[in-house]
């Protein structure tokens, strides 16, 4: 039998952890949501951060070099600030990534991450640009491509294109995957012209690819240098008047994968 | 009726002692997680401008190009409502003769304000009026039984851009310049004190009998009028993305 004073520990816990649970689950809800907007943040740098390397390695490399870049794939898990949290709400299990080399059109290397949060957002390395693009967001270039000019007896100018060989793949997963790039040949081919055209087709992220030809176009008047920038229906022309020497410089760059 | 009273003012106390104690926690928490996040953006911005210093002793050619990034904010801690403090990022080419130099002032919430700055191939740290080398430059050496002085100059400006994002910049070596010159090297800097330490160093070793002045803008090193060396110009421009 409860006397008095049992009842009202009973009625007291009862009270106690009435306030306390929906406390903790609010709380614990809450530091989910915003630890996966940090959590998710923190991975498009890191990912930003490794296409950076992936474009900064290949333009320095070497006829026959052989470069590994490691990128992540998922987001990292919550972290278990404090440790009992995320049994409320079910674990921390890290987010996926999808990283896809596609072979045609010069080759891309595509990351597209899946996010809970934010909406979810792609990045492209293609022809020596690295395009970033959110759902809803559109698209803007994030690293531009080498195309510069430069003044020597007559204008110089300086454009370098990738083309990129290797088998279709593409891999989903968590943790971190290893793209390994070797540079098969660099063609560098020089020619005095008295105009330049420099056409640019339409395609997957065109929007980015025109908007860095607008900077760019701008860029060229702001030196004194002549140039024309259309659009056209079938893609862009950017038109540099000379005299000139053209100097383009192509890599042949093979992409493969491995796990680490 | 005064037990229930006091089993209710006893659960709300143990309310507000567990809010207590969460509260010192998280408190210390927050701090640490913001500090450690601000000194790995530290750590990082000093990485990049240490990749900008290889990237432009790796440019030796008239075209050549190479592409270099700056991340203007600390990635955001977990756990913590962080809002961070905007960066500021710019390039600048006040004189004729001056090398230019590229900074990125980092707005920090705890630790102090830090401004990295590249010029004329080293790597400053500014902090409050007190302004240091923290990598050298490869700007006196020998080539060929020659003695040459690299300067690195930027051709181009690029007006303060503040914010939290990153920002991208393709270099590309717009003129290389040698001219040929007798007896005083004039280094230009806008902060001569952070170079007396490496100049002094270089003159010790190298030009034991040359002697070492200061100006207002820079330090004279004058090394005897029979002594000649190369004058060698790398002019920078770049493309902001």
């Amino acid at each position: 039998m409860l006397g008095n004073r049992g009842i009202s520990v009973v009625v007291e816990a009862s009270l106690v952890l009435a306030v306390l649970i929906p406390i903790l689950l609010f709380l614990s809800l809450s530091y989910t949501r915003h630890a996966l907007y940090v959590v998710e943040a923190q991975h498009v740098e890191k990912v930003k951060t490794a296409f950076f390397r992936l474009k900064s390695v290949i333009e320095e490399s070497r006829h026959g070099e052989k470069v590994v870049i490691t990128t992540p794939l998922g987001r990292d898990p919550i972290p278990n600030v404090v440790p009992f949290l995320p049994l409320l709400v079910g674990g921390t299990s890290p987010g996926a990534g999808v990283l896809s080399f596609d072979n045609s059109a010069g080759g891309r290397v595509i990351f597209y991450s899946q996010n809970s949060e934010y909406p979810d957002f792609q990045l492209v390395f293609e022809n020596g640009a690295v395009i970033f693009s959110q759902e809803g967001g559109g698209e803007t270039m994030l690293f531009p491509p080498v195309l510069v000019v430069r003044r020597g007896e007559n204008i110089e100018v300086h454009h370098h294109t990738f083309q990129l060989l290797g088998e279709n793949f593409q891999l989903s997963g968590g943790g971190e995957i290893s793209l390994e790039l070797l540079v098969e040949n660099i063609f560098e081919e020089r020619e005095n012209r008295e105009t330049l055209e420099l056409f640019f087709p339409r395609g997957q992220n065109e929007d980015a690819w025109w908007e860095f030809l607008v900077v760019e176009n701008s860029w060229l008047a702001q030196k004194d240098y002549f140039a024309q920038l259309n659009r056209d229906v079938d893609g862009f022309r950017l038109v540099i008047y000379g005299p000139m020497c053209y100097i383009h410089r192509q890599y042949v760059i093979k992409v493969g994968r491995s796990h680490p | 009726m005064e037990e229930g009273v006091s089993v209710v003012v006893f659960a709300v106390m143990m309310v507000m002692v567990i809010f207590l104690v969460f509260s010192a926690w998280y408190a210390g928490f927050a701090q640490s997680s913001i500090k450690k996040a601000e000194i790995e953006h530290m750590r990082k911005v000093e990485e990049q401008f240490r990749y900008l210093q290889s990237l432009v002793s790796g440019l030796r050619e008239n075209g050549h190009s190479g592409t270099a990034e700056f991340q203007f904010s600390p990635l955001p801690p977990v756990g913590v409502l962080y809002t961070g403090r905007a960066s500021a990022f710019w390039a600048e080419k006040e004189f004729e003769n001056f090398p230019g130099l590229i900074g990125l002032e980092i707005g920090s919430l705890i630790c102090p304000r830090v401004t990295y700055i590249y010029e004329g191939g080293a790597v400053l740290v500014k902090q409050g009026a007190n302004v240091y080398m923290k990598y050298e430059p490869q700007a006196l050496f020998f080539e060929n039984g020659r003695l040459i002085y690299q300067e690195v100059r930027l051709e181009d400006n690029l007006s303060k851009v503040v914010g939290s994002g990153r920002i991208a910049l393709v270099f590309f070596v717009e003129n290389l310049i040698e001219e040929n010159l007798v007896d005083k090297i004039y280094i230009w800097s806008r902060y001569p004190s952070a170079w007396k330490k490496y100049l002094y160093k270089i003159r010790d070793s190298m030009f034991p009998n040359a002697s070492l002045e200061p100006l207002d803008n820079g330090w004279v090193l004058s090394l005897g009028a029979d002594s000649t060396y190369v004058r060698r110009i790398l002019c920078l421009s770049f493309l902001a993305c």
